[in-house]
């Protein structure tokens, strides 16, 4: 009982070992953290504590729309983007030819970055792009499809960049399940689908809703891609953008950090409901018992 | 374990294995294997790492395909079936129990796969537990049992789909040597009370030996002996089989003479022994000789044929037996296993006797 009492309620030494990672994120994330919450709780330019940024936020449709834009935005596409990376994850952990290079094709786009993606989609999706050309050539279209500067070129953008994201995490996730699993559902007489549904997947599902929650998280932060290939006055006038729009052009730091503390409450919100989704089923490691 | 037979598995299923082949790549894993299980008949692949045993159990349970060759149960090709409809019971290595599945719902799995009534089911269930002493457990969860109680679960879900055939691929390697023993015993009496017709893999001889009525023994992807466990460790057919199954000393020389019922052997050192005759050798021919270590017998002072003088180099005492590594006088280095404990240090110099009726003529490798 002593031990449990010196291993969970004293201060031990090796704690201080901690401190070179903490103090720079006491530094350079829970100070400024702290000083952007108090700063949303002043009007701009004004001394005193008043609740008036929220109440703007929550009143003026510019800014309160930005909750529904964002997550028009990304809550779909982020199902679209797992349910590709899923489906080619899942296709992908057979041992085939060129498994690598698509691994490798897939998961590309993350080192680019969303600026550079959305400066190739512009290439790529213009009028006169190959996108256009092809899909005009072959006689599917009759006019070049409107990809770009608008709600579909975000969409596109995330859809990319998300994909390689949930691809590169679901990879080892699903490399993480032993065969053996499936093997066994196959020999007790399981078909694929079977054993899918009722062994693989409720393995790696507590592993699949928290991919999905990082990736709407981050998404959730979109900027660059509603700026370049989206609309940023209209469909994709998103947290970010608006919130950039109050620093930049206004100097308003205050409804700047209102406009932030919000998007992390949305954050928040999104990974509270994926958790609770998450913790319904089978929580817990994927291997066998020996 | 229960005498009855609640598990109901089918007992009329002989396995034919008819030149079969596994390659991959260049690597050929299995090479031209054929074997004959006859109904309720318990064989054991016995082999190391690397054999192709295991190759060889996942081709007739459908994990793999085979390259060359026929399975087939009853007749009835099956290696063109796929897997989940061999009905094929297997107990894997690592047990594969489901661990987000109940110990109800892990033994009821290929039961509901072929949609069995929920009343039927359940009594299924209930009875397969109860065969493996595991019905108190139902409710919990496989990382809440130890590795013996998992054991014995997958076993129950191997079973209670009345399998044509069982598998086990090495389910003991994972547990404790008083586990390991314990549940061999109750493996047997399974075997003994069921009938199942079950192939069993394994690298441990003493395994094989104890629960087979029949042991393959592999190497190399290329079966080496098939006979009786008795067969298998009373006459292993080459020099591979015998030191697999624990005929340590090799010597490899002419039978030079005859001396009534017993060949003179000389070795390539100049040793000289006394080996019983048998009819597949005669005088002239090239033999390798070998001796278990536990028949190699410690005495004092040097008597006449037979007799080695050695020195101790190694002492290994194991509680039941001693082992020593003995330098014999011709150079070679004997492996001796005494009952108990007898104090020869490293160093002492003693006499070895090679019995002839132990002595055992062997093909070479």
């Amino acid at each position: 009982m002593k031990a449990d009492h010196q291993d969970t309620g004293h201060f031990q030494k090796d704690t201080l070992l901690l401190l070179p990672s903490l103090l720079p994120l006491l530094l350079i994330f829970l100070y400024p953290l702290i000083q952007g919450i108090l700063l949303t709780l002043h009007k701009n330019g004004e001394a005193g504590f008043t609740f008036y940024n929220y109440i703007q936020f929550f009143t003026v449709r510019d800014f309160s729309n930005t909750i529904f834009r964002t997550l028009v935005l990304v809550i779909p596409s982020s199902i679209l983007e797992m349910t590709l990376a899923f489906a080619m994850a899942y296709h992908l952990r057979k041992p085939i030819r060129g498994k690598g290079l698509l691994n490798g094709l897939i998961m590309f786009p993350l080192t680019l970055g969303p600026l550079i993606v959305a400066v190739g989609m512009i290439d790529f999706f213009k009028p006169n792009g190959w996108f256009n050309l092809f899909l005009m050539h072959l006689g599917i279209l009759h006019q070049p499809a409107q990809l770009l500067y608008n709600f579909w070129g975000t969409f596109i953008s995330l859809t990319i960049l998300g994909v390689g994201f949930i691809f590169s995490n679901l990879v080892g996730l699903m490399d993480s399940i032993d065969p053996s699993f499936e093997q066994a559902a196959r020999s007790l007489g399981a078909n694929g689908f079977q054993t899918f549904i009722r062994v693989f997947y409720p393995l790696i599902r507590s592993g699949v809703w928290n991919i999905f929650s990082l990736n709407v998280i981050m998404q959730l932060a979109v900027y660059s891609s509603a700026i370049i290939v989206g609309n940023p006055a209209s469909s994709t006038r998103v947290f970010s953008v608006v919130a950039f729009e109050q620093a930049m052009q206004y100097f308003n730091y205050n409804m700047a950090e209102t406009i932030a503390v919000i998007m992390a409450a949305v954050q928040f919100i999104c990974l509270g409901v994926v958790h609770y989704i998450r913790k319904k089923g089978y929580v817990g490691s994927a291997s066998t018992f020996k | 374990m229960s005498p009855q037979n609640p598990a109901g598995a089918q007992t009329s299923t002989s396995v034919q294995i008819e030149h079969v082949t596994k390659r991959f790549g260049n690597t050929t894993a299995v090479n031209d294997v054929s074997l004959n299980i006859k109904s309720g008949e318990f064989m054991s692949l016995l082999g190391p790492s690397g054999c192709g045993k295991t190759t060889l159990l996942s081709m007739i349970l459908g994990i793999l395909d085979v390259t060359d060759g026929e399975i087939s149960f009853n007749a009835t090709r099956v290696d063109d079936i796929p897997m989940h409809k061999r009905d094929v019971g297997m107990v894997f290595q690592n047990y594969a129990l489901f661990p987000h599945m109940s110990i109800r719902n892990n033994v009821g799995f290929g039961l509901d796969m072929r949609k069995v009534p929920k009343k039927e089911r359940e009594k299924r269930v209930e009875d397969a537990l109860s065969l493996v002493q595991l019905e108190t457990l139902a409710e919990r969860y496989p990382k809440q049992l130890s590795g013996g109680q998992q054991q014995r679960v997958a076993l129950a879900r191997a079973l209670v789909v009345r399998p044509k055939v069982l598998l086990l691929d090495e389910p003991l390697s994972n547990l404790d040597a008083k586990l390991r023993k314990e549940m061999r015993i109750q493996l047997k009496r399974l075997h003994q009370d069921l009938g199942i017709t079950t192939i069993y893999v394994t690298h441990d001889q003493e395994e094989a030996l104890s629960l087979s009525t029949q042991v393959a023994v592999m190497s190399q992807g290329v079966v080496q002996q098939i006979g009786t466990p008795q067969e298998i460790f009373l006459h292993p057919c080459n020099q591979f089989v015998a030191n697999f199954i624990g005929y340590a000393n090799f010597f490899e020389g002419r039978l030079e003479g005859e001396s009534g019922d017993n060949f003179i052997f000389r070795s390539e050192d100049g040793l000289v022994l006394a080996t019983k005759k048998d009819q597949a050798h005669s005088v002239g021919d090239s033999v390798l000789l070998t001796i278990k270590p536990e028949n190699i017998k410690l005495v004092e002072g040097l008597s006449g044929r037979n007799s080695v003088g050695g020195r101790v180099v190694v002492s290994d005492y194991v509680g039941n037996t001693t082992g020593y590594e003995v330098l014999s006088e011709f150079g070679d280095h004997l492996k001796v296993n005494v009952l108990g404990f007898e104090s020869f240090p490293e160093g002492t110099e003693l006499t070895l006797y090679l019995d002839p009726a132990h002595l055992l003529m062997v093909a070479k490798e």
